[in-house]
């Protein structure tokens, strides 16, 4: 496949696109993190997050491709990687602690939410997953998921949102919104 | 409009830039305001991370071909190559031990070897082999070594499917090959490479480095072309580690303790090289 047949395929939100992509540039990426002292589980690490990073942007329909497809992700792997060295290099162990605890607070109420989208019905969850992280319009949701019309959509959207807005607060008590 | 309404409005960017400065000024007066804000966008990064999981677990389960999987064709060649040198070294001090009981002035000889050695690499001085790592070449070496060569000389210099050898039986070869090199030096004061086998990995899409290498935590990498077959020399005298790497008919010096990417050195020292040249073609 081109490059050009894989770009449009993605745009479309094709997962076996974004499968072959990533069997394509494997070894190249990982080998880029591996030797500038990282392991082979943060080498796959970083290179998926970069190649989630092409993807949400060209599905979101506001990329325009100008180099190949290789290129900007290997642009972006090394970015990643350079940062993440820098944040190590920097984490002192007073900053670790303090980090820590606010890093457990935050951890906790992001487990009962990622529980409570995984209690929500398939439906439901593409729509919200579609929307909010592949940044889907309403005509593209309506149409992977077979809804009537994009109104359908976005009736259901909100749906969905409030039903998992109700599902995770019934979880807390009005102080654990507060600061 | 509810307070969850107003929030997700300003964070989908559907807010005007008039409601938008309204909203913020609010939001620095209203705790409640505040609060749902910081609630739906830790609920909106929830979302977005279950959705980066899924698309991980669909990558995960892409098969993909390992970091350094062709390494492992060289990694093989080499470690029959280090097989053939370790037998071939036996059998050449095996020589040199009875020529020197007849001769005096072997130790001499040697002596100037060893102090050549010395001068290339001031680490470490005349080389003694590793273990073969899976060559049963050991209990009748005349016959076997041969066959050994020739079955070293067809892999290193073909790519060929790398052995179906498994690590224990190399393990096994190891120990057998250490006793029969520790009997022939062991007099000579030369210890013994007990190491695990060299791991070696190549690099040729970096573009910085076109014939480089490094060594760090036991495992070389090399970086450029490689494109044709290589041998790893990965020798030992008195504890200390030796490599040299033999490519396009030249030897090159590899240094242990060479953390940092540094580009291949070439071997000069001429008797150095014929003594190299000996062990390779034993």
């Amino acid at each position: 496949m081109s490059d050009k047949e894989v770009f449009e395929k993605i745009c479309k939100g094709d997962e076996k696109a974004l499968e072959y992509l990533y069997k394509k540039h494997y070894r190249m990426m990982t080998r880029m993190v591996i030797s500038n002292s990282g392991t082979e589980q943060e080498a796959k690490d970083v290179y998926q997050e970069a190649i989630l990073v092409f993807w949400q942007k060209s599905i979101s329909g506001n990329f325009v491709l100008t180099a190949k497809i290789s290129t900007f992700i290997y642009s972006v792997c090394k970015n990643l990687w350079r940062k993440e060295l820098e944040r190590k290099r920097r984490l002192s162990h007073e900053e670790k602690d303090s980090l820590q605890f606010q890093d457990e607070d935050k951890k906790e109420r992001a487990e009962i939410m990622l529980k409570c989208i995984n209690q929500l019905g398939e439906t439901c969850k593409k729509v919200l997953m579609y929307y909010y992280y592949d940044g889907l319009s309403m005509q593209d949701i309506a149409d992977k998921l077979g809804f009537a019309n994009t109104n359908t959509a976005k009736t259901k959207k909100y749906k969905c949102k409030e039903k998992l807005d109700h599902l995770v607060k019934s979880q807390y008590s009005e102080s654990d919104f507060l600061d | 409009m509810s307070n969850a309404e107003r929030v997700l409005s300003y964070l989908e960017n559907s807010l005007s830039e008039n409601e938008k400065v309204s909203f913020e000024r609010e939001l620095s007066e209203n705790s409640n305001l505040q609060s749902e804000l910081n609630f739906q966008t830790e609920l909106i990064e929830a979302i977005q991370i279950t959705r980066k999981n899924e698309l991980k677990s669909l990558l995960n389960n892409v098969p993909v071909t390992g970091t350094f999987q062709s390494s492992q064709y060289f990694k093989w060649g080499s470690v029959i190559a280090s097989a053939v040198i370790i037998a071939g070294l036996g059998y050449f001090y095996q020589d040199q031990m009875a020529i020197n009981s007849e001769n005096e002035n072997s130790d001499v000889v040697k002596q100037e070897v060893i102090s050549d050695l010395i001068n290339e690499d001031t680490s470490v001085e005349l080389p003694e082999i590793s273990i073969p790592l899976d060559e049963p070449t050991i209990e009748e070496p005349t016959q076997q070594m041969s066959e050994s060569i020739s079955k070293a000389k067809s892999t290193s210099k073909t790519k060929v499917n790398p052995p179906v050898i498994s690590i224990p039986k190399g393990v096994d070869s190891d120990n057998q090959s250490e006793e029969v090199v520790y009997e022939t030096v062991e007099d000579d004061g030369y210890s013994f490479n007990s190491s695990a086998p060299l791991q070696v990995k190549i690099d040729r899409e970096n573009g910085n480095y076109q014939f480089h290498y490094q060594f760090k935590h036991d495992e070389l990498s090399l970086f450029g072309d490689f494109d044709e077959p290589y041998e790893l020399l990965d020798l030992q005298y008195q504890g200390k580690r030796i490599l040299y790497l033999y490519y396009k008919s030249k030897y090159y010096n590899v240094n242990t303790t060479q953390t940092k990417v540094a580009p291949l050195e070439e071997l000069s020292n001429p008797d150095v090289i014929n003594q190299l040249n000996l062990i390779r073609t034993k």
